[in-house]
């Protein structure tokens, strides 16, 4: 274990002694780390690191430590919405507003049919909500569009592992990131998404000096700084450079043939498609000096451990599962996985959108059962008691389908769960459109920007106000304890679930109601039937078991009763046709393969290699938009702020949303520290500060997404394009194109004023005023002479957050 | 000739339209078009004889499940894939924008057949027979 000792981060406001500390797991990203939370007089007042749990040894990130001031919110949603006739939301009781979705549900079905309902859930709730969605969607509506924002986030993540070893379950854990030599972190900006995971990594680094870490990123990140070896691609070209990569592994000798030719499939495809990728050619695409190429091939060539992990820089990218899978590629082919140290650890963004895909939430089956296999489809039927041929069935749709399909007029009813679109989701305008013309359901604690398309809202208890699971990003199921009553008149995601389905009168096959469970516990009971004999089996926890353990990697059953700390030691792989999650998807095109072509590739038990073809970025800059555009986060703010921005530190710590701008691109813009520009897209625009620097490349501009309001102008989303991975149809938020503008006015200089006094006028200083008008000194400014002022200049310092503060 | 006939020959011209269409382009999502398209044209050259040697009875489903199931979920990529060429190539116009009505109204017309054939084999084989062939979207109002 990297944790030497344990230190526990507490952060409470309370008069006096706490009541009680309530056993529960941190909400907000996908590390998963152990918590209690502090409860007094009925109310949640703060937060301290579990200090047994082996995740994080009581430390916790910043996010963490200020998720509860959400909960006492003074702008809590407290009873449903509907709006009017008028256009407004009004007030109304839980009777009208799930009488209202009922009949509108209903009607949906029976003039559109079932594939007319939607249902876009989230990556932030529990197991054993993502399970009941899965059951009334599949076996209750019969529909087939079960999607939810982990589309986002952590897709590729479930297709790549589908494509390379049959099933979900990403193979290495965070015990592996402990005891490796070399870490790759491939479009993983941990310092600033996982703070408390990266903390684990540097505290070793600083003790041991190892692993030897590899950072993968176009921008300098606070992650790249502490990197052995950054490779600073450009956007765009992550497969350009794992092909370049892998050509020197095969080059060089140091494919480890018997585990390749005794546990692999697919040799020969995958080594022709990286032939022809010569350093100098991976290079010449990524940018990447050949030296700095040879020396990855070689540390990776050499290394006898390596653990990979992606994050949203390879799932957000052009090529996004075809990169992720070449990252397995790279594993298999030598040999580096399955044993201490070893494996790719293919992130998740979300606290639990791991337990989404695992349930069945969205994508395929529950229990990762493949969706066109018909075997799998009567195991479904049989445990939830309904006819097979009634279960949707086939490949699934994403979110950018499912908006192609109300545009279409096709989908007419959206139930959102836990999840704020109008922010998220790429080329936004474009989504609300689609979104105004139909019903919409939202449940959510707060009237997020997605309240502007809702018809119904309905408002959730949120974390420490609800029992259940979560999955994090290395398979680590942990509990989450119910520490206080939701505020009255709010309900949790599954008393809503429950009630709808019961509205809704679904029923199994001999008439009973299909949903028989009616508390968490219960209907975890009945979803570790549903895992029995699967890669996730969870046939051996209970939630008092859970507790006890701090949290268990599935599989955990009579064979593993401890958890599963690493998958595939025994080199087996989940590739029967009869047992694999998929038939997996061609390779470049992301056409599902029928149960015969998949059959004919004669897998079975090995793990499948891919020819990795590179396909260059759907948009890329051009002569109206010369600037390459990338968003993400920061390490002070989750995804769309709506818990983060309540939280006075953080938000004090990055209240508005800025434009990084290599500073070679700002002088040649004569643009000034903190100027406001608009950055203009072939889809819309914002006006931000400019926070000038080297942290991104010269030609590359980055844009924070937290920052959604309507009114604010400063929605990274304005910018991004709506295309998806073919395989994994994750949007592809890294890359687009843009412009900077200038938003400047004119000041005619009269008589005698100094440069002091026109600086003063429109409050600047006298340097930003010489810069923005490219003059060396106060004395070239003459009477009479025009120039350019920016329209605002606002200073955006974000503090840098110091991980390590206590030695462990 | 059976009941598939007319509608796969009308495919077929739809997709050897588009790959015509679309040989001189260069965006990178007319590179998966056309590889979607080259295999559902290599699926409808396995297809179209099997057609003759059928003409008076029902086709063989099993002979013809292969080459329809690549069909039909190529069909399923390439359609959003050409929904994001359209709006790239009016957010940067090239040459290939002027192409745009075209190649939609190929997709529709594909797309038309597509549903029709889901219809008749719905009605041939009954449901339950082509229920992991045809994906669900193709086939109606489903209840
Ligand atoms: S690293 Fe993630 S799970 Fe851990 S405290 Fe921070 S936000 Fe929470």
């Amino acid at each position: 274990m990297s944790w030497q000792d344990e230190r526990i981060d507490m952060n409470v406001y309370s008069q006096g002694e706490v009541d009680r500390w309530v056993y529960s797991t941190c909400n907000i990203c996908s590390v998963g780390c152990g918590c209690h939370v502090a409860v007094k007089d009925n109310q949640i007042v703060g937060i301290k690191g579990n200090g047994n749990h082996p995740i994080n040894r009581g430390r916790l990130g910043p996010k963490g430590e200020n998720q509860w001031y959400a909960n006492n919110s003074p702008d809590r949603l407290l009873t449903p919405l509907i709006r009017n006739h008028a256009g407004q939301l009004e007030p109304a009781s839980w009777e009208e507003a799930m009488a209202l979705i009922v009949t509108k549900a209903k009607a949906s079905i029976a003039k559109q049919g079932s594939n007319s309902i939607a249902i876009y859930s989230t990556g932030q709730a529990y197991l054993e909500d993502y399970y009941t969605i899965a059951k009334i969607g599949r076996a209750g509506l019969h529909t087939h569009l079960l999607d939810a924002n982990t589309r986002l986030c952590t897709a590729t993540t479930e297709f790549c592992l589908l494509q390379s070893f049959g099933a979900d379950g990403t193979p290495a854990s965070f015990d592996d990131v402990d005891v490796t030599d070399t870490l790759m972190l491939f479009g993983h900006n941990v310092a600033e998404t996982g703070t408390v995971l990266h903390e684990r990594i540097m505290q070793r680094k600083e003790r041991e000096g190892h692993p030897y870490i590899i950072v993968v990123d176009p921008r300098l990140t606070l992650t790249a700084r502490n990197a052995d070896l950054h490779l600073q691609l450009r956007p765009g070209t992550n497969v350009a450079l794992l092909n370049g990569l892998t050509h020197i592994l095969i080059r060089d000798g140091y494919v480890d043939q018997s585990f390749v030719d005794q546990y692999t499939i697919g040799y020969d495809q995958m080594a022709a498609a990286v032939q022809d990728w010569t350093p100098e050619r991976s290079s010449e695409v990524t940018g990447i000096p050949v030296d700095q190429l040879e020396e990855a091939g070689r540390v990776i060539g050499q290394t006898t451990s390596m653990v990979t992990t992606t994050l949203q820089g390879t799932f957000q990218s052009a090529d996004a599962t075809t990169a992720c899978v070449a990252i397995n590629n790279m594993h298999l082919l030598r040999g580096l996985i399955g044993k201490p140290g070893c494996g790719p650890l293919h992130m998740a963004g979300q606290p639990s959108s791991s337990a989404n895909r695992t349930a069945g939430g969205v994508g395929t089956y529950p229990a990762q059962r493949n969706p066109m296999n018909p075997q799998h489809i009567e195991e479904m039927a049989t445990l939830w008691n309904v006819e097979p041929d009634t279960l949707p069935t086939g490949p699934e749709k994403g979110i950018e389908e499912q908006i192609d399909m109300i545009e279409e007029g096709k989908v007419t009813f959206f139930w959102n769960i836990g999840t704020n679109p109008m922010v998220s989701l790429p080329n936004r305008r474009r989504a609300r459109k689609a979104l105004e013309k139909i019903f919409v359901v939202v449940q959510d604690p707060f009237l997020t920007e997605t309240a502007k398309v809702a018809d119904v809202i309905l408002p959730v208890a949120l974390w420490g106000e609800k029992e259940g699971t979560m999955e994090n990003a290395d398979r680590t199921i942990n509990i989450l304890r119910k520490a206080v009553e939701p505020p009255q008149g709010v309900k949790s995601d599954l008393q809503i679930l429950l009630d709808f389905a019961d509205r809704m009168e679904l029923k199994d096959k001999d008439g009973q109601p299909l949903i028989g469970y009616s508390t968490p516990e219960e209907c975890f009971e009945e979803w570790k039937t549903v895992s029995s004999g699967r890669p996730c089996d969870m046939t051996g926890m209970t939630y008092d078991k859970l507790e006890q353990s701090n949290g268990l990697r599935w599989p955990t059953n009579d064979q593993h009763p401890e958890g599963t700390p690493r998958l595939y030691s025994d080199y087996k792989f989940p590739t029967h046709a009869d047992y694999a999650q998929s038939y997996t998807k061609d390779q470049f095109s992301g056409r599902p393969l029928s149960h015969d072509e998949f059959v004919k590739k004669e897998a079975n038990g090995r793990a499948i290699l891919h020819p990795t073809r590179y396909l260059a970025p759907t948009e890329q800059p051009n002569q109206d938009y010369p600037m390459w555009l990338t968003t993400g986060r920061l390490v002070w703010h989750w995804h769309t702020r709506t818990k983060t921005a309540r939280a006075p530190h953080l938000q004090m710590a990055a209240p508005n949303g800025y434009v990084e701008i290599h500073e070679d691109d700002a002088a040649a813009m004569s643009i000034v520290q903190g100027e406001v520009v608009r950055i203009r897209s072939p889809r819309g625009w914002i006006e931000v500060p400019a926070r000038i620097g080297k942290a991104v490349q010269k030609g590359l501009v980055f844009v924070p997404f937290h920052y959604g309001s309507w009114e604010g102008n400063q929605a990274a989303n304005e910018l991004t394009a709506d295309f998806t991975d073919p395989l994994s149809k994750q949007p592809t938020f890294k890359q687009a194109a843009c412009r900077i503008e200038k938003l400047r006015k004119e000041h005619i200089v009269i008589g005698e004023e100094s440069a002091e006094y026109i600086a003063e006028q429109y409050n600047m200083t006298v340097e930003h005023l010489l810069q923005a008008n490219r003059l060396n000194t106060p004395y070239d400014i003459q009477m009479g002479q025009s120039l350019e002022v920016p329209i605002s200049v606002l200073n955006t310092p974000v503090p840098p957050y110091i991980p390590q503060r206590g030695r462990a | 000739m059976n009941f598939l006939t007319t509608h796969l020959e009308q495919i077929s011209h739809d997709v050897n339209q588009i790959l015509e269409k679309t040989e001189p382009m260069k965006h990178p999502l007319i590179e998966l078009i056309r590889y979607t398209t080259h295999e559902q044209r290599e699926a409808l050259d396995h297809l179209l004889p099997l057609q003759e040697s059928d003409q008076h009875s029902n086709p063989d489903l099993d002979k013809i499940r292969p080459y329809l199931a690549i069909i039909y979920q190529n069909n399923e990529v390439s359609e959003p894939t050409m929904r994001a060429w359209v709006r790239a190539v009016e957010w940067m116009p090239s040459f290939e924008t002027e192409y745009v009505e075209e190649i939609e109204s190929l997709y529709r017309s594909v797309r038309e057949q597509l549903n029709n054939i889901a219809d008749l084999m719905k009605q041939h084989y009954g449901e339950a027979a082509i229920k992991y062939l045809i994906p669900s979207f193709y086939l109606g109002v489903q209840v």
